[in-house]
């Protein structure tokens, strides 16, 4: 029906063993990090995914990635599952799926030249011609926005900001269709954090690249997205078109986390009602039974805490996981 | 005049093997009692600095305070000796730092910790201070208190380890609370509890509170005026209405419009200030904020850093502005 996608999550789990004993390990719980999440992603479109730290987002994107098998589900990438890969079959997908990450002073190897590093990708696919190599990284370096001659600098040269161009343009030389952007942006000062946000559009529209975009800033997801997800406790918990989530959040989580954003606006703050969440994300080993948010939601009632609610279809791409619109979508 | 807190003309500089850092120059700010400011800006403005040679907390050396006053309640602590000093710090001014987790001694209880001030300062005995330890953790909204004073640092969440610094804060009821970056470590749902806690806390004990931040929402929400710092400067001072209505200085409507805003529709592009942080130790001749500026004309590289109020109680340092041109129109 719909065309053009690339990758589909269907059901996928990710569970950490919790251990005790020293020399005979026994397994005694799960971390439940990724629970049974479902989500497609189009052609040059960009899901932000939110959450607050420990829901498993960041999870989940290597799970997407393959960094970290799941524990079940599927990622289909162009319909291929690629958890039924071995790391041999996975590598031409490994090209087309690349990543950038949170934090631009550990994800670079310092003992690498900036060219070393945004060549490294193609020398693991097997390319070492130098000339056409140097001619991709100058080619690359140029498409984020760093000069020439600092091919030869290593990262400690580099500012903030550049060395997150850096990640970008390894990110991007295998010619990707799809990167997974795990907040980008929160290492970076306010005024270079626009440039990365234009940066990442621009590439957008330059490749037509999707982007799975992982951040806990909903005014940065909200201007980049063109569809959002919010997780809490490993769950999705409402998916919708940006414009739709944020003029019409339905979730009460949803409608929390956006009343706790401040905005820049002495005088809207004046009069803005605020709702302040009670307590803190519950522990992932043992969340609570139902639905998981329902110890701090403040809609809560009865069968919040023994029914599990499952995301279901609200409006013609709005999907929610809430007891109270049980009644406004229709049964399968 | 009831200024709690004045700074006058506080030049803090670091003495490196670089050369000088010129971390704070010339900065003058002030607070009333029961008054909420903000000190804004990005890292390396010089915003910490300020806060942390109010408390005389610069080490020397590298650190040293070379200029300036700090007038708290009309005497100078520059002039105090250490143990006079000793007895203002953390009991007529407090601090709550960005990072719970290495501000708190990892080996010690956090009932010991909470005690050594309320021993200090309050010359309680170790059982009196016990209690003292947890009624406070109560009061910041820490369950099962009385179990919890026993308990380390790494027991406790991000969130409860901030509210343990808050605790710590108030333990011997401050004229003065700075506030340094005090959520920067936690998410938005934490964050809106602990500044809500912090807000209502400073308002029952009458205490003024100076905010630290780079977040520009939470200056809006909870400071009554702002200081936007630059490059080891006060760029533009102000009503946080004024400031956020009608910014004077490019470096202000360069923060404002390169956020994206959640009360404000979807930009196609956003306008980032292009560039990079100004260099500390060979700053710019004339207007710091020069080479990043979309407005510059050539007197900015002849003009003298000096506050001008271009309404009442509305200071800039833009030569423009302080001209009369209006650089900003609210879209």
């Amino acid at each position: 029906m719909e065309k053009d996608i690339i990758l589909t999550v269907n059901n996928l789990v990710k569970y950490f063993p919790v251990t005790s004993g020293f020399i005979r390990q026994k397994k005694v719980a799960d971390v439940k990090a990724v629970d049974k999440v479902s989500f497609s992603l189009q052609r040059g479109e960009t899901l932000g995914l939110v959450g607050e730290s420990g829901c498993g987002k960041t999870t989940l994107g290597k799970c997407v990635l393959q960094l970290i098998r799941p524990t079940a589900g599927e990622v289909l990438y162009k319909g291929q599952d690629l958890c039924k890969l071995n790391e041999v079959q996975l590598r031409p997908f490994r090209k087309k799926i690349q990543v950038v990450f949170q934090d631009p002073y550990d994800s670079l190897n310092p003992r690498f030249t900036a060219g070393d590093i945004i060549s490294e990708p193609l020398h693991i696919q097997g390319s070492y011609d130098r000339k056409s190599n140097n001619q991709r990284v100058a080619e690359m370096m140029h498409t984020v926005g760093l000069a020439p001659y600092m091919t030869e600098r290593y990262p400690h040269e580099f500012s903030g900001g550049q060395r997150q161009r850096l990640g970008v343009a390894r990110a991007l030389i295998l010619q990707p269709d799809f990167i997974v952007c795990d907040e980008p942006l929160s290492a970076l000062d306010v005024s270079i954090q626009a440039q990365i946000v234009n940066l990442l559009d621009d590439l957008q529209d330059q490749f037509g690249i999707a982007y799975l975009f992982i951040s806990h800033d909903l005014s940065v997801v909200r201007h980049i997205s063109d569809r959002v997800a919010i997780m809490y406790l490993g769950r999705i918990m409402e998916i919708a078109d940006c414009d739709e989530f944020y003029a019409k959040p339905l979730h009460p989580y949803t409608q929390a986390l956006l009343s706790a954003v401040p905005l820049p606006d002495p005088t809207i703050e004046e009069s803005r009602p605020v709702y302040l969440l009670q307590g803190e994300v519950p522990s992932p080993i043992n969340p609570p039974p139902g639905c998981v948010f329902h110890p701090r939601c403040p809609r809560v009632f009865n069968d919040c805490r023994h029914i599990v609610p499952q995301l279901r279809r609200v409006g013609s791409r709005h999907e929610i996981a809430c007891l109270l619109y049980r009644e406004s979508y229709p049964e399968k | 005049m009831n200024n709690l807190l004045e700074v006058r003309n506080l030049t803090t500089h670091f003495h490196t093997q670089d050369g000088v850092v010129q971390a704070v120059n010339d900065v003058s700010f002030y607070v009333d009692v029961g008054e909420t400011i903000a000190l804004v800006g990005e890292s390396g403005c010089g915003k910490t600095v300020s806060a942390l040679s109010i408390l005389r907390l610069i080490q020397e050396p590298p650190g040293k305070i070379k200029s300036g006053q700090i007038l708290f309640h009309g005497a100078d602590l520059l002039k105090l000796s250490n143990s006079e000093m000793q007895k203002i710090r953390g009991a007529r001014i407090s601090m709550i730092f960005q990072e719970p987790l290495t501000s708190l001694n990892p080996v010690l209880t956090i009932g010991l910790q909470l005690s050594e001030a309320l021993e200090f300062h309050r010359n309680m005995s170790s059982q009196e201070a016990r209690d003292e330890s947890i009624r406070l953790l109560e009061a910041v909204g820490i369950p099962r208190a009385e179990r919890r004073v026993k308990e380390y640092p790494h027991n406790f969440s991000g969130g409860m380890r901030q509210r343990v610094m808050i605790a710590m804060a108030i333990s011997c009821h401050p004229n003065l609370i700075v506030a340094d970056e005090p959520t920067t470590a936690v998410d938005v749902t934490v964050q809106a509890q602990l500044l809500a806690l912090i807000k209502d806390i400073s308002k029952r004990l009458n205490t003024s509170l100076i905010l630290i931040t780079h977040n520009l929402g939470i200056v809006a929400r909870y400071a009554q005026r702002v200081y936007v710092m630059y490059g080891g400067r006060i760029v533009e001072h102000g009503s946080a209405k004024d400031v956020f209505h009608t910014p004077a200085h490019p470096y202000t409507i360069g923060l404002l419009s390169s956020v994206p805003r959640l009360d404000e529709p979807r930009k196609i592009r956003l306008s980032p200030i292009t560039g990079q942080p100004p260099d500390l130790i060979f700053p710019e001749e004339g207007c710091a904020f020069r080479p990043r500026c979309n407005f510059i004309e050539g007197q900015c590289a002849q003009q003298a850093h000096s506050l001008v109020e271009i309404s009442p109680g509305h200071f800039t340092a833009c030569s423009l502005t302080q001209n009369g041109k209006v650089l900003w129109k609210k879209t």
